[in-house]
């Protein structure tokens, strides 16, 4: 009976202080979050990105731009997501967390970019962003000038 | 015969009476809207309108959205005379009788804001009926009713139907007028995505995710021109303020008493009226109030101010009026304006603690009982030289004075105990806006060059941070 109730109590204690661990982690984890992008995967209609977060001040964080140099007409898109293998390295920048956080300028390249946000710490995982860039303007011309042709034909 | 022709004059006599009396009942009635006094010439009116060609009223800041993400700022206009292409539009829709106008929330005029689109921000709250007679619009519809006073204008620029928003802090009016062509407008935009080199503003909301819509730069692409100024009054030479002295009392020097004090300051005065020149260069002129002045009329004293700021020593280009408040001098009303310029297409803000303002009059209704001038103006040769120096962005340099801010803020409501997270949203709520400017240290009266700075707008305070190192220049309490 007594080995019953220690064995109880003992399995008890564990599964406490792994929930207590659990929670830790998950509060240190809420010190870093990437802000912008919002989503993990989006559209984006500029050529230069803002990349923003919060991390505890004197924080170091690499932000990683990795795009799709595509030789074999795969025509990738946000339904068509390339491989991991795939991308290749474009950028790196390092800055480090201030008061405010961080915020960096990315430049895209037309196309899917994958942005890893690192932060330089123990524990915590990166984060992973897919952008889709498409130039508005170069749609517009490239429409205007089918529709050129069409009317032309 | 003589008794038909003396019916005959009276008749004509009568009829001219009845016309000329209908003339005058439709010039109160129609052209005056405004105000209660008669005496209000049309000379002066065109004098105003004059005025006007000069951006008396004009935006000190802009707002480009080139689509929901990116988004860019500016503070003067010179190339691209956005403003002067705008207000033609402006002045169609304040004149049409087919405008139709919708009050939208806050929340969607904030995502009108991720439309292709430009809002202009005034420095002050304009009235709108005077903003159309600066405009040339002799008879605004009834928006002036809707919408009295104005602080910033939206033009949508989209492919779909154009539109305006007026707001007033937290009131917009979209107004929808189906002539309003707003291409020139358009074009300027797309010319300007074209170039490129362009500093991308985000907005705080999203960037630091916290409850404020102003718009912050991480990073920016171009730096700003060197500057040197002189004092505009060459306190050196006696001559040349007794010739000031002539301009402002138009009598000559022989019958305006002159005193000259140690420090070099010299008062001259004739009649009531005074004028000293400080030995900086800083200009007051104090005359007494002729009559009482119990009504305050805006339009009748803008008149008066225009009319003394031409009448007097020649104005700075880039002056804009930027703030009006109402003042009272025993029982009489007015209204004091201050002016402001730019140099290089930047706000300059005086360190000075003797002046406060460029050009500050008092008025009241046909009377200037004061007004105080220090202009400095740029140096010849220091035209287009640019700082190569790498400028810090706003983020940057609200990062690296953070905890300055804070302290300020923590000493100011006396704050214990709080939650750090809790104090920096608050804080970061609190920036009204940030913008850069130069500042004028004032202390040489010829070859002072002014210091880049960033202004922090805070509810509480003014901060002004070098651009360069982002070390504190000026810091005033509201």
């Amino acid at each position: 009976m007594w080995k019953k109730i220690a064995s109880l109590l003992f399995v008890l204690i564990i599964i406490s202080s792994l929930s207590s661990i659990v929670h830790a982690d998950d509060e240190s984890i809420l010190k870093y979050q990437v802000i912008l992008p919002e989503k993990a995967v989006t559209t984006h209609k500029n050529k230069v990105i803002l990349v923003s977060g919060k991390a505890p001040v004197d924080t170091g964080i690499t932000i990683e731009l990795y795009g799709i140099i595509d030789f074999t007409g795969n025509k990738y898109s946000l339904v068509n997501l390339p491989e991991e293998e795939d991308y290749t390295l474009l950028s790196v920048v390092d800055t480090n967390s201030g008061p405010l956080g961080f915020a960096e300028e990315i430049e895209l390249i037309n196309g899917i970019n994958k942005i890893v946000i690192k932060f330089n710490v123990d524990g915590v995982p990166p984060v992973e962003k897919i952008v889709y860039y498409y130039e508005a303007q170069h749609i517009f011309d490239n429409i205007r000038n089918i529709l050129m042709i069409s009317t032309a034909n | 015969m003589n008794i038909v022709s003396k019916e005959r004059f009276k008749t004509i006599l009568l009829l001219s009476l009845v016309c000329l009396s209908l003339y005058l009942v439709t010039k109160v009635w129609v052209e005056f809207p405004y105000g209660t006094s008669f005496d209000f010439l049309e000379e002066e009116i065109k004098e105003l309108e004059s005025y006007l060609s000069i951006d008396l009223i004009r935006p000190n800041k802009y707002l480009v959205n080139f689509n929901e993400d990116s988004h860019t700022i500016f503070y003067s206009d010179i190339d691209n005379n956005l403003w002067t292409t705008a207000y033609s539009s402006l002045a169609s829709i304040l004149s049409s009788d087919e405008v139709e106008t919708e009050e939208i929330s806050k929340e969607e005029y904030i995502s009108y804001h991720d439309k292709r689109s430009i809002v202009f921000y005034f420095p002050e709250q304009f009235n709108v009926y005077i903003l159309a007679r600066f405009i040339d619009v002799p008879q605004p519809n009834d928006i002036v009713e809707k919408i009295q006073e104005v602080d910033s204008i939206y033009f949508h620029l989209g492919n779909d139907e154009p539109f305006l928003i007026l707001s007033k802090e937290d009131f917009h009016l979209k107004i929808f007028e189906p002539t309003i062509k707003l291409e020139a407008l358009k074009s300027k935009i797309s010319a300007m995505e074209n170039i490129g080199n362009i500093t991308y503003y985000y907005p705080m909301r999203d960037t630091v995710d916290v409850n404020n819509n102003i718009y912050i730069p991480v990073k920016m692409s171009k730096s700003i021109p060197v500057v040197y100024v002189e004092n505009e009054i060459n306190t050196d030479n006696i001559e040349d303020l007794r010739n000031i002295a002539e301009l402002f009392f138009q009598k000559d020097i022989d019958y305006i008493r002159e005193i000259v004090e140690n420090n070099g300051s010299v008062i001259y005065l004739h009649d009531d009226k005074v004028l000293k020149i400080n030995y900086r260069g800083f200009l007051e002129y104090i005359a007494p109030l002729e009559e009482t002045v119990n009504e305050r009329n805006l339009y009748i004293s803008l008149v008066t101010a225009s009319d003394f700021l031409f009448s007097n020593l020649a104005l700075p280009k880039n002056l804009y009026l930027s703030k009006i408040e109402e003042i009272e001098s025993g029982e009489n009303l007015g209204y004091r304006f201050t002016f402001k310029y730019r140099i290089g297409g930047l706000p300059v803000i005086l360190k000075s603690d003797v002046v406060e303002d460029f050009i500050q009059l008092e008025v009241f209704n046909k009377y200037v009982t004061n007004y105080k001038r220090f202009i400095r103006r740029q140096m010849d040769g220091t035209y287009d030289a640019m700082d190569n120096r790498v400028m810090l962005s706003a983020y940057d340099i609200i990062n690296m004075n953070y905890e300055l801010i804070r302290q300020d803020h923590i000493a100011k409501y006396n704050i214990q105990d709080e939650d750090e997270e809790f104090i920096k949203k608050e804080i970061l709520s609190r920036i009204e806006d940030i913008y850069i400017a130069y500042v004028d240290p004032c202390e040489n009266k010829t070859g002072e060059r002014l210091i880049g700075v960033w202004i922090l707008k805070m509810e509480d305070y003014i901060y002004a941070f070098d651009v360069y190192n982002g070390n504190l220049v000026v810091k005033k309490e509201q």
